[in-house]
């Protein structure tokens, strides 16, 4: 079973620092990556599969450079990048296969395998379909399909749930948490319940930096007594929405359900309440990141105009 | 990896463009070649005849000359058949192969703007020296080329030209496309993906080039062997007018068709070399082509324009001429040149040299790709 070391890899790209010494020790188990857009995480995991080279520092699979590795390490990648590109002209069968010879699947087992994977993503149906003709939701689950092509020892999914529907990406989890066992899984996204879900480990990104990292429940717990629930009248709540980070906005009746976040009680009748990873996105990203406040207070207002 | 080189064929393959250019030009040569056929007249008595039948009376009646040309022969065909020549007012000609070779090679015809039969003359004193006594004294063997000489033209410029702009367009994307559909992501992830894959790539390139050029250069053969036989293409390569005897060529038409084949594949494999290199510092294709064309031109601009001005001296010149000469434009020209041997074997070498170093730049150019 591998085990990949990250040890104080910075990438920078002329002025801008993209990743910034970041050190880490990946075993087993399913790693999810927060973060906002821009905050480094295709940059790493690009590094984590070689594509990309760091500025400095490096990264080990079981105590050899992966670059010393070479094809040995990439045998047991699978990876799904954020832009998943694809041969608009090739059908779903012909393009699984022809990565099936690129990743040295064996020639026997190389079609079992590519109809496995196009029955575990559901496009055994569409194999002889063109790409060019499949949806956003199709193409991706596609993606996912050549990832787990050559049985990956080490798993990098980069924001594999974009354009997926509730339906897909609640069977793309349990297709992960199936698979998770043995194999180091690494995920990056900005959708918290992808991770919330499935990961063993969380970690949060901020400015190409590793900001927390521990299981949900540790890193939860680290924001424990900074989450309250209060409700308020419909002014009071657009001046609070305003004013602080809020995870959770909900009408009921006439008043207005919030969920703060805040270092400090935000008001009085403010009840302390347990946190959950998107209280934990809010507190380290902040309110510009997520709950998009502008776009609420204007939706409250249009509410009770 | 065979699936990879299938895959690799397949994606230069199913460039629709491609075919569309090749099965134009294959058109435009067929129909080229009817036209010649269809044109084609000469005179027996006072009839003339046309097409196929002329071609064949020609050919029928050049047999009978063919073998070591000596002034007797050319003696005897001017008594019997007279000098080849146009009619000024009814566009008709009149003559045969024999006389129009003897016309057009040993007299003055060529130096007289539509002459009328009295006034051409066989070469006299320096003249005939040297333009027309070589025919005699190098032992030439004559026999009927006319459909030959029609080749190396059609094959050796317009088809080597067009194959080379075709060949431009469907290998520009080998690799560039990969960026532009963002699947050198993946496919450089992958354990081929970065050694044996690459290199199935180039090979595919070179595959596709080489099967294409082979199979355009069979059926441009064919079709002028059914047409004109294989009658004179023993015949000495200076009976063509593309044939040179200032620097290399072989002796005989069908050597000077081979060397014609062999300088072309030269060419289209160094082409094939650096559009690879080209394609893998693009991140699109049609960049890529674009790249291709003005590089494929260079070697033109520096010869018809900076080369005669001699800014850079005279060895500098001389040196990057020799350089221009062996790219892929010239290469395949190699034939017109009338270069000696020793200098077509270095421009080969530097062809060589440079194809090598193209295809090596475009595998760590792909190799090392970082978004």
């Amino acid at each position: 079973m591998p085990e990949l070391v990250i040890d104080r890899v910075t990438k920078r790209f002329k002025h801008k620092i993209a990743v910034d010494t970041v050190s880490l020790r990946l075993r087993n188990g399913v790693y999810g990556f927060l973060g906002a857009n821009g905050a480094g995480k295709t940059t790493l995991l690009r590094m984590l599969c070689g594509v990309l080279k760091p500025t400095s520092g490096e990264i080990r699979c079981n105590g050899t450079e992966i670059r010393m590795l070479d094809g040995e390490y990439r045998f047991l990648l699978g990876y799904l990048p954020q832009d998943f590109g694809y041969y608009p002209d090739f059908t779903a069968k012909r393009y699984l296969e022809y990565l099936a010879a690129c990743k040295a699947v064996p020639k026997d087992l190389a079609k079992e395998k590519v109809q496995e994977m196009l029955r575990l993503v559901g496009l055994e149906g569409e194999q002889k379909q063109k790409i060019k003709t499949f949806s956003g939701g199709m193409i991706r689950r596609l993606g996912i399909a050549q990832a787990l092509l050559n049985d990956p020892e080490i798993l990098i999914l980069d924001e594999p749930t974009s354009g997926l529907d509730p339906k897909e990406r609640i069977r793309f989890r349990n297709i992960i948490s199936a698979l998770s066992k043995g194999r180091i899984v690494i995920l990056s996204t900005h959708i918290v319940s992808d991770v919330e879900f499935i990961s063993d480990q969380i970690l949060l990104m901020k400015q190409g930096c590793i900001v927390e990292q521990g299981t949900c429940r540790e890193v939860t717990g680290n924001v424990r007594g900074k989450v309250w629930e209060y409700m308020a009248g419909p002014e009071e709540a657009d001046r609070m929405n305003d004013t602080f980070a809020v995870s959770n906005l909900k009408n009921e009746g006439d008043r207005v359900y919030l969920r703060i976040v805040s270092d400090t009680c935000p008001c009085e009748g403010a009840a302390p309440a347990e946190p959950g990873l998107e209280d934990v996105y809010l507190y380290y990203f902040g309110t510009d990141e997520i709950c998009r406040n502008a776009d609420r207070s204007i939706f409250l207002r249009d509410m009770h105009q | 990896m065979w699936k990879i080189f299938q895959e690799e064929f397949y994606k230069i393959a199913s460039k629709k463009i491609v075919w569309i250019g090749l099965f134009c030009l294959l058109g435009f040569v067929r129909y080229r070649l009817a036209m010649v056929v269809d044109e084609y007249t000469m005179t027996t008595g006072r009839e003339t005849i046309c097409g196929k039948e002329a071609i064949a009376k020609d050919q029928e009646l050049t047999a009978q000359y063919a073998g070591p040309l000596t002034e007797e022969k050319v003696q005897t065909i001017y008594e019997k058949y007279g000098f080849f020549y146009i009619n000024s007012e009814t566009g008709e000609q009149n003559g045969n192969y024999c006389s129009r070779f003897i016309t057009e090679r040993m007299t003055n015809s060529r130096q007289l703007e539509e002459p009328a039969l009295d006034d051409i003359q066989f070469y006299q004193g320096s003249d005939w020296e040297n333009n027309a006594a070589y025919l005699l004294e190098d032992g030439l063997r004559f026999d009927y080329v006319y459909g030959w000489d029609d080749l190396a033209e059609t094959y050796g410029i317009m088809v080597i030209f067009c194959l080379s702009a075709l060949f431009m367009i469907g290998l520009s994307s080998v690799f560039s496309e990969e960026y532009s559909l963002k699947t050198a992501d993946i496919l450089l992830t992958t354990r081929r993906g970065k050694g044996g894959g690459i290199w199935m790539k180039a090979a595919a390139a070179f595959g596709f080039t080489l099967s294409i050029y082979f199979a355009v250069t069979v059926y441009v053969w064919a079709i002028y062997l059914n047409v004109f036989g294989t009658q004179g293409l023993d015949a000495s390569s200076v009976m063509i007018g593309w044939g040179n005897r200032w620097g290399y060529c072989p002796d005989t038409v069908a050597g000077f068709l081979l060397y014609q084949f062999w300088l072309g594949l030269a060419g289209m494999i160094l082409l094939t070399a650096v559009v690879l290199a080209v394609s893998a510092l693009c991140k699109n294709a049609f960049l890529a082509v674009v790249l291709s064309l003005t590089l494929y031109l260079i070697p033109v601009v520096w010869l018809k324009l900076i080369g005669p001005m001699r800014i850079f001296g005279h060895t500098v010149t001389k040196a990057v001429s020799h350089f221009m000469a062996s790219m892929p434009v010239y290469l395949t020209m190699t034939w017109d040149f009338g270069f000696p041997a020793e200098q077509v074997m270095m421009h080969l070498a530097i062809a060589l040299a440079v194809g090598v170093a193209g295809v090596w730049l475009g595998y760590w150019r792909y190799r090392g790709y970082q978004g």
